[in-house]
Order: C-alpha cells, then sequence, then structure tokens
C-alpha cells in the first residue's frame, strides 16, 4: 500500500472547522454534514476541510490533542517508555501533516507543534527499527508491536517482510544442507521474540 | 489673578521623570530616564546640579535634609543633601520602585514597586514598618496620612487600597484604577493624596473626576471635575496647606481648584499635550506648581492660588513650617468639613454664609463653570456603561464588537496610532474593513447593512454601510453631548447619550427620532427594528423597549441575580436577552413582562477562574454563544477564539428525571420562539402524557391536556389512554374535545371582532397581542405552522359508552395521520408495535360475524390494486391496513349525512383561521381558569 492511499484512509477523519459561509447540508457517501453557518464551529472530514481551507473558505479549529503540553507528554511518555505508547489517534501523522501545512496560521504556535510530532515520530521510528533490528538478530519469527499506527506499519513494509523472505529461505536451505548431512535434526529455534 | 504657565524647558530623556521641592522650597529636584538627578535653583536655572545615580532614576524624594532616589538597581538610594553623598540604603525591591512619597509630618517613606509591594520604610533603614504585599499588578503609586494612621496605594489590578496602618489591614477598595500590566506602559497613575494638614480627607483621581473621601467613613464627599476635561485623570496633589487642589490629566491639562468652594482656579493645557508624569507644590505656600512630562521636560505654574505668587512669597516670611502656622487656613478647612458634614439640607452652615458675604471665597466669574456634585448613594450610576460583547478600552488589542454578523477589533500601537479592523464571518456579506482609528472610535456595532463607530470627545457617531458600495456618513453631537452606548440594526442605529437621550438614525444617515431615556445609559442592543435600551435610575436597572418603527416604548425592570452586574444586553427574536455577571442569561417576554431565565453559562464553566464571554443568544437553535476565557474575564484577540455553543436550559426542578427533561423542553418551547417541528413539541407532550399515565396519576395527564389545547395531541393521548386499557381517561378526553369544539362555535363571532380590532393596529403589535394570546399556550408556534399545513386535521367523533366503541373515534386515524405518526417516532412506532398483535384480533373478531364475507369478497377483488399501493407492506401487515380501510369506506357510507357536516366545519377554520381559531381556544382557556 501506498503512502498516498493511507493518506486517503486517514482524510477521512473528522475535524473541525469555522467556515465562513453559510450553506445547507450537504450529503456525502461518508454521511451528512453541516448546516454551514458563518462563524460557528462544525465538524466535517478532514479531505473536505482541506479543500475549504485551499479555497479560503473556512478556518481550521486545532484538534484537542494539538496542544503543546499535550504533546510534550506523549512525547515523554513515548522516550521512557520501552514499548510504543498510544498515539491520539491513528492517523495523527497524517492529520498533522495536512492540517499544518495548509493551515498553519490558524493553529497556535505551528513550528513548535511540528517540531514536537517530528520528534515523536522520529523516537518510535528508530524504536521500531531497533525493535526489526532485535527480531532479525534474535531470529525469531514473529514479534508483537502494540499501537503502531498505519502509516508506521506501513514505513517498514519495503524492507521487513522482504528481509524475512529472505531469512527464511537462507533458513530453508540450511535446513537442507543439515537435513541432509545430520539425521537428527534440531529445532531450536523457539521463535518467540517477544518485542511487544 | 490668573494661572500663568513658565515656558517648558529639558530636564531630561524622554520617558517617566519625577520632581520634588526640597523642604525649604527654594530648590527643585528632578530625576529622569537618564539616570541623572538635578537640583534646580529655580526653573529659570541655566545650570543645575546634575548627579548621575545610575541608568535611570524613577522617583526622587526629599525629606529632612536627605534625598531619596529610586534607582535602577531596585533600591531606595539614600543621598545628603546638598553635598549629595550616598548615605545608605533605605530599602530593596525585587522590581522597580515607582514612586517614594512622604509627608514633611511623618518620619517614614513610603514606596511602592512594581513587584506588587508596598512598603513605609522608616528614614534610617532596617525592616520595613508595614509590607502590604496583597497587590495583584505593580503598584502605582502611594499616599500616607499625615498622622500615619492611613495609607493608600493604587495597583495596576484596578484596585486602589487603603490600609490601616497600625492594624495592617485594608479598610477600603476601590476599582477606579485602569488595569495595566507594567507601571512603564500606565498612563493614569493614579497618584493619591491625603489631606496635608489634619488628613480628614482622601483625594483620587477617577475617570475624568478626581474624588474626595472622609477619612472617617470612606465614603465619597465629593467630586471635582470640568467640562473642559475630556481625558482621564492621571494625578491629583493637595496644597501644603490644603486648601487647593490640583489635578493633571493624561493628555497633560493640570487643573486647580479651591476646595472648600469647588471653584476652579485655571486649566492650563500643555502646550505639546504630554501626559504629566509628577507634580510638587512649593512648600512655601506661594501658589507655584511645578511639573515634569513623560517628555522629560519641566514646567512651573505660577498664581496658582489666585493670588499673585512671587508677591505672596515676598510678604510671608520664608516660613519652613508655614502649613501648621496658617491659622487662617486651617480655620476655612475645618469650616468646609463642618460644611460637608452636615448632610441635612436644612441646616444652616453659618460659616458657609460668613465665607460668601465677608467675600472669605473669592469667587471670579469669568472662569469657566465647573460642577461640584455631593454624592449621595442614590445619584451614583447604577453601572458604567459598556458595549455588548465588547473588551475593555484599556487593552492593546480589543474587541469592539463581536456579535453573529461579525467581528470588530481595535489595535493600538504604543504610539498610540490605533486601527480597526472589521472581519465578517460570512465572507460573502462583505469583504473584510481595515480602517485608522483617527478619531479615536471606542465603541463599534456591526449589523448586516451597517458598521456603526462612536468616539467619546468630541463625539461623533460614524457610519459605513454595507450594503452597495460603501458610503459612510457622519454625524456629530451637538454642543458636549456625548455618546455612551451604541447600538447598529439592520434597520437602524441607535445611540445613547451622557445628555440621557436615545438618537435613532437610519442606516444611511437619516435622522429618525429622539427619545430621552428616564436614566443614565448603561447598554444598548437591537435586532431589526426593535431595540433594547439599559438604563439606571433609582438605584437600579431598567429597560426599553424601544420598537424604531412605531415608536412605541415600552420600560421593564431589569432582573439581576444578586450582587451582579449586567454584563451583557441582546435581542433575540423573540425579544431582549440580558447577561448578568453570575453568568444567568435572561430573556425578556414583552408580551407578559416577564424574565425568564433561559441558562446559567456559570454551570458550564471548566474551572472557578474561567468565565464565558457572551456573543449572541440564538433562540432558534436554543443556543447561547459564547466563547469561554479560560482564567480571565475577556478573550484574547490571538490566538483568534472559538465561539461554543451553549445549550438554554430553563432552571425547573428535577432535570435529571425524564419528566423534568420533558417538562423543561416544553416550557422553553413555549417562551422561546424555536425552529423546532410542532410534531416533535407534540412528540413531547406526548411522552410526558404517558409518564403521567403510567405513573398512575390520571388526573394530571388529563390537567396536561387541558393545559396544552392542542386538538391534534388529543387524539394521539386519547388513543394511548385506551390501549393502555384507561378507559375513563380516554372518555374524559374525548369530551374534552367536545368541549373545546362547541366552545370554538360559540365564539366564532367574538373571535371576528376581535380580529378586526387587530387588524387596525399596528403589525407588530398583532405579533405582539399573537403572542400574548399564544403565551398561555405550551406550543406557541402552533399558530403559525398550522397555517402551512394543509393535510385534514384530525377531529375526534363523539364517544361511545360501549368499550369496543371507545376507539371508534380514532379509525379512520391510520389513514389521516400517516404524515403525524412519522416524527412521533418513539411514542407512536412503539405503540403500533406493542398493540399490533391484540389491534388486529380485537379488530378482527367482533367484525368477522356481521361483515366477514362482505370483506373477503372485497379483498380479493381488490388485492392487486391493493398490493400494488402498498408495495412496502408485509402480507399480514397489508390484510391489516385494507381491515382499517374497509370499516372505514364502510361507515363512511353508513353515516355520511353526519360525517359530512363535521367535515365541513373542521376543514374551513384552520385553512382560513387558523390564527384566529388558536387566539380564540387561548382565550376561552384563559376564561376557564
Amino acid at each position: 500500500m501506498d503512502p498516498f492511499e493511507i493518506e486517503f484512509i486517514g482524510e477521512n477523519r473528522i475535524v473541525s472547522i469555522i467556515p465562513n459561509f453559510s450553506h445547507d447540508k450537504i450529503f456525502l457517501i461518508c454521511g451528512e454534514f453541516g448546516p454551514f453557518r458563518a462563524g460557528l464551529p462544525m465538524n466535517v472530514p478532514l479531505w473536505l476541510a482541506v479543500m475549504l481551507k485551499q479555497k479560503q473558505k473556512c478556518r481550521m479549529v486545532p484538534p484537542d490533542w494539538m496542544d503543546i503540553e499535550a504533546l510534550e507528554t506523549i512525547k515523554e511518555e513515548e522516550k521512557i517508555s520501552r514499548f510504543f505508547t498510544k498515539m491520539p489517534h491513528e492517523h495523527y501523522m497524517i492529520e498533522a501533516k495536512l492540517i499544518l501545512g495548509v493551515a498553519a496560521e490558524d493553529i497556535p504556535r505551528a513550528a513548535e507543534i511540528k517540531t514536537i510530532i517530528k520528534d515523536i515520530w522520529d523516537i518510535r521510528m528508530s524504536k521500531l527499527r531497533t525493535s526489526m533490528d532485535a527480531l532479525m538478530k534474535s531470529g525469531g519469527s514473529y514479534g508483537r508491536l502494540d499501537h503502531l499506527t498505519m502509516m508506521e506499519i506501513n514505513s517498514v513494509k519495503p524492507l521487513l517482510p522482504q528481509a524475512m523472505d529472505e531469512l527464511h529461505r537462507i533458513k530453508m536451505m540450511t535446513r537442507q544442507t543439515s537435513s541432509s548431512t545430520l539425521n537428527s535434526s534440531t529445532f531450536s529455534q523457539s521463535g518467540s521474540s517477544q518485542n511487544k | 489673578m490668573k494661572i500663568d504657565s513658565k515656558p517648558l524647558r529639558y530636564a531630561h530623556a524622554e520617558g517617566h521623570t519625577d520632581v520634588c521641592y526640597t523642604e525649604d522650597g527654594r530648590h527643585i529636584i528632578t530625576c529622569g530616564h537618564d539616570g541623572d538627578v538635578r537640583i534646580w535653583l529655580d526653573i529659570e536655572d541655566d545650570d543645575p546640579n546634575s548627579h548621575c545615580v545610575g541608568e535611570s532614576a524613577l522617583a526622587v524624594c526629599f525629606k529632612d535634609n536627605r534625598l531619596y532616589v529610586a534607582t535602577d538597581n531596585h533600591a531606595v538610594q539614600a543621598y545628603t543633601f546638598p553635598a549629595f553623598d550616598k548615605d545608605g540604603i533605605i530599602s530593596r525591591f525585587t522590581a522597580p520602585i515607582t514612586q517614594i512619597t512622604s509627608k514633611p509630618k511623618i518620619e517614614a517613606l513610603g514606596c511602592t514597586s512594581e513587584n506588587m509591594e508596598a512598603k513605609i520604610c522608616s528614614l534610617e533603614g532596617g525592616a520595613p514598618i508595614f509590607v502590604m504585599s496583597e497587590h495583584k499588578g505593580p503598584v502605582l503609586s502611594m499616599a500616607i496620612c499625615p498622622h500615619m494612621k492611613y495609607a493608600c496605594t493604587a495597583s495596576g489590578d484596578g484596585t486602589l487600597r487603603v490600609w490601616d496602618i497600625d492594624t495592617q489591614k485594608i479598610v477600603k477598595e476601590i476599582s477606579c484604577v485602569p488595569k495595566i500590566n507594567t507601571f512603564y506602559s500606565a498612563k493614569v497613575l493614579c497618584r493619591m493624596d491625603f489631606e496635608p494638614s489634619e488628613g480628614k480627607y482622601l483625594a483620587y483621581p477617577s475617570n475624568r473626576e478626581i474624588i474626595i473621601l472622609s477619612c472617617e467613613n470612606f465614603n465619597q464627599r465629593m467630586t471635582f471635575t470640568h467640562s473642559t476635561i475630556k481625558c482621564a485623570m492621571s494625578q491629583c496633589l493637595f496644597s501644603p496647606c490644603g486648601q487647593y487642589l490640583s489635578g493633571s490629566t493624561v493628555a497633560g491639562q493640570i487643573a486647580v481648584w479651591e476646595v472648600d468652594s469647588g471653584t476652579c482656579m485655571g486649566i492650563i493645557e500643555h502646550p505639546t499635550s504630554h501626559n504629566v508624569s509628577a507634580m510638587a507644590w512649593n512648600p512655601k505656600g506661594n501658589g507655584v506648581l511645578v511639573y515634569c512630562d513623560v517628555a522629560g521636560q519641566l514646567g512651573m505654574l505660577v498664581n496658582c492660588y489666585g493670588r499673585d505668587s512671587s508677591k505672596s512669597g515676598e510678604t510671608e516670611s520664608e516660613d519652613v513650617e508655614m502649613v501648621d502656622k496658617d491659622d487662617d487656613n486651617d480655620e476655612i478647612l475645618d469650616n468646609l468639613i463642618e460644611h460637608y458634614e452636615s448632610d441635612d439640607d436644612n441646616a444652616i452652615s453659618l460659616e458657609k454664609i460668613k465665607n460668601e458675604t465677608l467675600g472669605l471665597v473669592e469667587k471670579d466669574d469669568s472662569r469657566p463653570p465647573s460642577r461640584v456634585v455631593d454624592h449621595t448613594p442614590i445619584n451614583e450610576p447604577v453601572q458604567a456603561p459598556f458595549q455588548p460583547s465588547s473588551t475593555p478600552i484599556h487593552l492593546e488589542h480589543r474587541y469592539m464588537c463581536w456579535n453573529d454578523v461579525g467581528i470588530v477589533r481595535c489595535h493600538t500601537a504604543e504610539n498610540g496610532e490605533s486601527s480597526i479592523d472589521v472581519e465578517f464571518h460570512d465572507s460573502n456579506l462583505h469583504h473584510g474593513i481595515h480602517l485608522n482609528n483617527y478619531l479615536n472610535h471606542t465603541m463599534a456595532s456591526l449589523s448586516a447593512t451597517v458598521l456603526a463607530l462612536a468616539c467619546p470627545t468630541p463625539s461623533k457617531l460614524v457610519c459605513i454601510s454595507l450594503v452597495g458600495s460603501s458610503k459612510e456618513w457622519s454625524v456629530s453631537m451637538p454642543d458636549t453631548e456625548e455618546i455612551v452606548c451604541l447600538a447598529a440594526t439592520t434597520d437602524v442605529v441607535a445611540c445613547a447619550t451622557d445628555a440621557r437621550f436615545l438618537r435613532l438614525f437610519t442606516p444611511l444617515g437619516t435622522q429618525r427620532q429622539v427619545l430621552s431615556l428616564a436614566g443614565a445609559p448603561v447598554a444598548l442592543a437591537g435586532r431589526g427594528a426593535r431595540l433594547a435600551a439599559a438604563y439606571g435610575a433609582g438605584g437600579r436597572l431598567w429597560l426599553d423597549a424601544v420598537c424604531a418603527r412605531s415608536g412605541r416604548v415600552r420600560s421593564w425592570a431589569v432582573a439581576l441575580s444578586e450582587g451582579a452586574r449586567l454584563s451583557w444586553l441582546g435581542c433575540g427574536a423573540a425579544g431582549p436577552v440580558s447577561a448578568d455577571s453570575a453568568g444567568r442569561v435572561r430573556g425578556l417576554r414583552e408580551a407578559t413582562g416577564a424574565w425568564l431565565p433561559l441558562a446559567d453559562t456559570a454551570a458550564h464553566r471548566r474551572g472557578d477562574s474561567d468565565s464565558w464571554f457572551i456573543v449572541s443568544v440564538c433562540e432558534g437553535t436554543q443556543k447561547v454563544r459564547a466563547i469561554l476565557c479560560r482564567g480571565s474575564s475577556y478573550p484574547v484577540t490571538v490566538p483568534k477564539p472559538i465561539v461554543t455553543e451553549l445549550p438554554l436550559q430553563i432552571p425547573l426542578c428535577e432535570l435529571d428525571t425524564e419528566k423534568g427533561q420533558y417538562e423543561e423542553q416544553l416550557v422553553r418551547w413555549a417562551n422561546t420562539s424555536p425552529d423546532v417541528d410542532v410534531k416533535t413539541a407534540r412528540e413531547t407532550a406526548l411522552k410526558l402524557f404517558a409518564l403521567a399515565c403510567r405513573s398512575e396519576i390520571e388526573q394530571r395527564a388529563l390537567e396536561l391536556m387541558e393545559l396544552l389545547r392542542d386538538d391534534r395531541l388529543l387524539p394521539l393521548a386519547a388513543k394511548y389512554a385506551s390501549r393502555l386499557g384507561r378507559m375513563h381517561l380516554a372518555e374524559k378526553l374525548s369530551n374534552l374535545a367536545e368541549t373545546w369544539e362547541r366552545e370554538s362555535d360559540n365564539l366564532n363571532v367574538a373571535q371576528n371582532l376581535h380580529t378586526q380590532g387587530l387588524d387596525s393596529q399596528d403589525s407588530n403589535d398583532i405579533t405582539n397581542s399573537e403572542q400574548n394570546l399564544n403565551a398561555s399556550l405550551i406550543i406557541p408556534q402552533k399558530t403559525t405552522k398550522k397555517k402551512t399545513e394543509n393535510d385534514t386535521p384530525i377531529k375526534p367523533v363523539p364517544i361511545k359508552s360501549s368499550p369496543g366503541g371507545a376507539r371508534n373515534p380514532f379509525r379512520r386515524q391510520p389513514d389521516s395521520t400517516k404524515a403525524v405518526q412519522s416524527p412521533l417516532s418513539l411514542t407512536e412506532r412503539t405503540l403500533v408495535e406493542v398493540h399490533a398483535a391484540d389491534d388486529k384480533t380485537e379488530n378482527d373478531d367482533p367484525l368477522k360475524p356481521q361483515v366477514g364475507e362482505a370483506f373477503v369478497d372485497w379483498f380479493s377483488r381488490n388485492k392487486t390494486l391493493l398490493e400494488e399501493q402498498h408495495s412496502e407492506l408485509t402480507p399480514s401487515e397489508l390484510t391489516r391496513h385494507c381491515v382499517r380501510t374497509f370499516k372505514s369506506l364502510q361507515t363512511k357510507s353508513n353515516d355520511n349525512s353526519q360525517k359530512r357536516k363535521l367535515d365541513d366545519v373542521v376543514d374551513d377554520p384552520p385553512v382560513t383561521n387558523a390564527p384566529k381559531q388558536s387566539k380564540l381556544s387561548a382565550f376561552a382557556f384563559s376564561k376557564k381558569n
């Protein structure tokens, strides 16, 4: 799956905007939204919000989690914890990227928020790489990772499955050769590398 | 002898400059932003003695041959005089010191600082005598009474506090200081002064007045102001004899009054209108006043006592203790005290007569007139005027107006230039407006057709029409009349002035009307052609509801929570809406004259220090639009706050129960004008009815129906009651329907007359009277809805005594109530489903022996057709439906003649006379009670 496709999925999230026009309810495949009342906050899907913002038809309301203090705590927790912590929601990165990209002026302290989200992303990615490394080195065949978001899972997709395939192939080859030389095959690999 | 102003001369670099006299009155001492202390022999001294004390010096005070200077290391440094050697540090602070003060008679120094503290220190240093630390903002100034009994401080948190030095307690708090974060941005320094000889009075500046308090009970005694004073007073200072009072304004005007007579000795305008930062009287008592301004200039006024300063300086020996020995002055002051203490109007003041006849008090007619107001609590303004949904004027970035149309903001730069920008919520309405605020507008109001701006001095109303090409018009207020409140609606622009006039203009600038208000205006709001003007009179608030079209005015007392002030005023669809500082939102029902509590915003606060800044009240959506201000009273301009919608809620009892909630809904819908479908209202009513039925209180259920008086609800209720097996109740309900019908017939004639009378009146009156009549009904929108509803109304047929017949009246309902049924999703649908099973059997069993065969024939004949018509029904449902259809057809053919008659009666009135009928029914209802 492409990152764009994940972005597309993430764009369905509901965000708050303040429109600067009035309009009746609109009926979309994903549900009905509105009525649009100028100056009053309302909920729409992210893609619609971005579109309206680009046309300068609305002002974005910063999502609850897009707050320096909240993000600081998340970052600290992420730093301290060995495991992945729960993110504000599944598509936090997409939401942050789109909102901060198109409506940075509507978000107080946008630059700081951008930095801190990038920090969180970096911490998580390095954690993910370490976990993968540990998995590979321990020779395990599966691991468990909680609270990974779709985008993060997708980021390891080009590498991990292929590497696992290669490993498997090598393993099979060694097994073939060893079984041909040794009669008693030893299955020492438990395959329970717990990475959580 | 007129006050003469000596030319200004440069003393220090630009910035706050302080000045004082030596005790013998021979030297003037100044200090300023350049960090120098200069000792001048006279203002004409070309070579003053200069001493550098640091980077800057904010305050200087002379006492017992020593100089005390506030230096940049936040310490009070003592210097010997005239040698100017360092002589120890008196006290230290953690922030800049803003004032050092003392009095000839006391052996202490009062020091105030930005760090929210004020101290009274002994002259030798050491631990301070008294630390006043309860300030919540920078302390701007301080005064100590000559007996060291009281001290008074003014702080940037907006409060002036009077402290008892002995008990170290606050004895009086007055909010009169403009709120400010730092001393450096303070324009109004609020320098107070105690009367120097006896300390019986405290003078402090408050807005455009100087107020004198008695030190015995701290009640207001006198106020001094002048018609030419157009901006806030910043300082006041008693002359050493206590007989004269000088005051300065932020625009650099200096005024001198004679205290006992209240005569203004003169007002001197500053040549460059710079704010005066300090004043000092010459202790010689020769009427010489020196002052410094924020540009660092030193000025001098002579002849301030109305006598020649140079002569008095010569004749009166250079006596340092002149103040104490001046018996004359003391006597006059005593007289003055006696005079003001005798509040009784009938008491004859001998002294006053003596003064007048003996000419002790000279009155110069050439002087401009001034006002001295004796204050009694009743004459005090109930509340200062305000603009609804605006933030205070002193803020650098403020909202002048935030309403449903848009936002008007005002930004003031440090150099005093300000600009206004207008943002419309709906960008299709008008593009944003940005304009320079040359006239210093302080009030703004916005509607969909016009932007109105107003400035206080010289008062002018400027309006920009938003319709078509932007056309600006302005109108000046006559003479000294000043606009204090402003409101713009789509149809009218209104302003209330300090002359207690309410002036109405059209949005394009035609003067429409002037009305007199019965009190000092407090706030103004409007919607369409209707205006609400709040004013204070007789110690309380009143509200005038004005119809600009007909000019009709009605006055109401404003309901407020205990101890609360009016904090917002608006006009909803159903009448004026107010909010008080306790967070209660109330709506005035003009028809009944009742204030209805609509919401309590305080209940939605998340913390104790939060508050809601109300933007508008929308009765259609039943919401209060407000902005949550976390830990403050006013919203910030950046980041732009988000409007939240709070629900309206009538504070009925037991709102956590189902019954309470339904009751609240019905009361709310009946008393506001919500965008609620009449069917939803009926549904709620029916639920309430069902609750009463289920809890075995039939009388209440019946009473509810009588109260609601809705002829469509009644059959539904009766049906429900009969299904629940409450035949008695169902019967009573049917009787009720009959009674209503009869009443409506009887009163047909009266009703016609009634409407004729109404038609001749103003259209506005009609709506009002309609509201009036509807007020007793629980669902008022019934009238308007009925006009549009063309489906045939349901009419119960007189009930028969047999239990089977009890349901007969409603046999036709499945057809005719189809449209009504769907919105009653909860009750009706469940009713139908729950009772579906026994419905069928009950309906089929008694009917079969009589018409069974006929039905089967009829059904088989028409089956295909019926199936086509009702393809959405399952076979069993179809059969049931067909049975009903068949039965209704049958009954129709049976008693056709009687039915027709009923239908005729029913069909005509709801379409043509729908509102009349409701009026009538309401009338009948009230008559019944």
